[in-house]
């Protein structure tokens, strides 16, 4: 909200203190106060851990506009900007949120909405994204130009991985998805096909081996993994 | 048919040189640049001189009665820089082997680089 009147003008605006508030009651007005301490440390250590919303005023990070990629702008995006809790790994295995705050909660929601994954509060557990799909990773931002959000393994090939290849081998894969998309010189990662074949436009490469995971883009825009392949010449 | 028909038929379908143009295509790519990185981990970069010379020394055609890998298609194996040396068959390539995978109409899908001989 910006003071003033429709013109554009300041006639009549009280320009001493602040004409804006935000998401903690009374934090403005506060300061706005004489011969007052800042509310927040007037209050006692329990109401402050009460109050332990990770986006109030006690946390530095708050002021940081980047910390829904870690401050890592270059290696994650994050197209819906409220993906903190399921980056990589964390919509993968069942999580314990019981130490979340509401607003954590609510974040999440709205990830998961995007993500596929789920907030239980009954059981107080982060729980896996929807069953035909598995989140391994998320993507740096140089693929969002390749036309999807996110790469998945799907979840009952992600299961069946590692006894095809080996543990080393799933390792690679899944951090070959990390990479994102790479040109045909032979790194690990994401390859566009220079064909489609059966649907598939992708190619999800490790190095060390012909294996090869085959994906296609789904409706949600989602690079989907879900084709295994030997590989070499004559299989 | 005889088997002289069907390697004849392999010729036809995917001549070497559509194989060399395609390979050089990919490698004079500028996000290539003559530049590989091979299946073997620890072989690391590898820069290609702009002339290098290559030879074929696998063509197949592969008939799949499952829905597993790409199907039913073509495969081709180079030798990029051409064979250094044969023996006890086994093939070396002077630089490193490319297999390229083709559709069973030809048109290329993908393609590996690799030091061993698959």
């Amino acid at each position: 909200m910006v003071p003033g009147n429709a013109s554009g003008g300041l006639e009549g605006v009280a320009l001493k203190g602040l004409t804006v508030d935000f998401h903690e009651p009374g934090f403005v007005a506060t300061l706005n106060g004489e011969n007052q301490q800042p509310f927040w440390f007037e209050m006692s250590p329990e109401q402050q851990q009460r109050a332990g919303s990770p986006w109030g005023p006690a946390n530095p990070q708050a002021l940081n506009r980047y910390a829904y990629v870690q401050n890592n702008l270059l290696k994650w995006t994050d197209p819906s900007g409220h993906a903190v809790p399921c980056v990589v790994e964390g919509c993968r295995t069942r999580d314990d949120i019981s130490g979340w705050s509401d607003t954590q909660k609510a974040v999440a929601r709205v990830a998961c909405w995007f993500l596929g994954c789920e907030v239980d509060d009954n059981s107080n557990q982060l729980l896996g994204p929807t069953p035909d799909q598995q989140l391994v990773g998320m993507m740096p931002a140089a693929t969002i130009s390749g036309g999807f959000r996110h790469a998945w393994i799907k979840r009952d090939l992600f299961r069946e991985l590692s006894q095809l290849v080996g543990e080393a081998d799933f390792k690679k894969f899944v951090a070959a998805l990390d990479k994102g998309i790479v040109p045909p010189d032979g790194r690990s990662g994401i390859k566009i096909l220079n064909e489609v074949v059966n649907g598939y436009t992708h190619e999800l490469k490790i190095g060390g081996s012909a294996q090869r995971l085959l994906g296609r883009i789904d409706e949600y825009g989602v690079l989907v993994f879900d084709k295994f392949v030997r590989g070499g010449v004559h299989k | 048919m005889t088997h002289l028909d069907v390697i004849e038929y392999l010729d036809t379908v995917l001549s070497d040189q559509v194989v060399v143009d395609d390979l050089i295509k990919i490698l004079s790519d500028p996000s290539v640049n003559w530049k590989i990185f091979l299946d073997e981990d620890k072989e690391g970069v590898i820069s290609l001189p702009n002339d290098v010379p290559f030879e074929i020394t696998t063509k197949c055609v592969l008939k799949e009665y499952y829905d597993v890998g790409f199907g039913s298609s073509l495969r081709v194996t180079v030798a990029v820089g051409g064979v250094s040396s044969f023996g006890h068959g086994v093939i070396a390539a002077k630089y490193f082997f490319a297999t390229m995978y083709y559709t069973i109409d030809s048109k290329l899908i993908t393609l590996d680089y690799h030091k061993e001989m698959r």
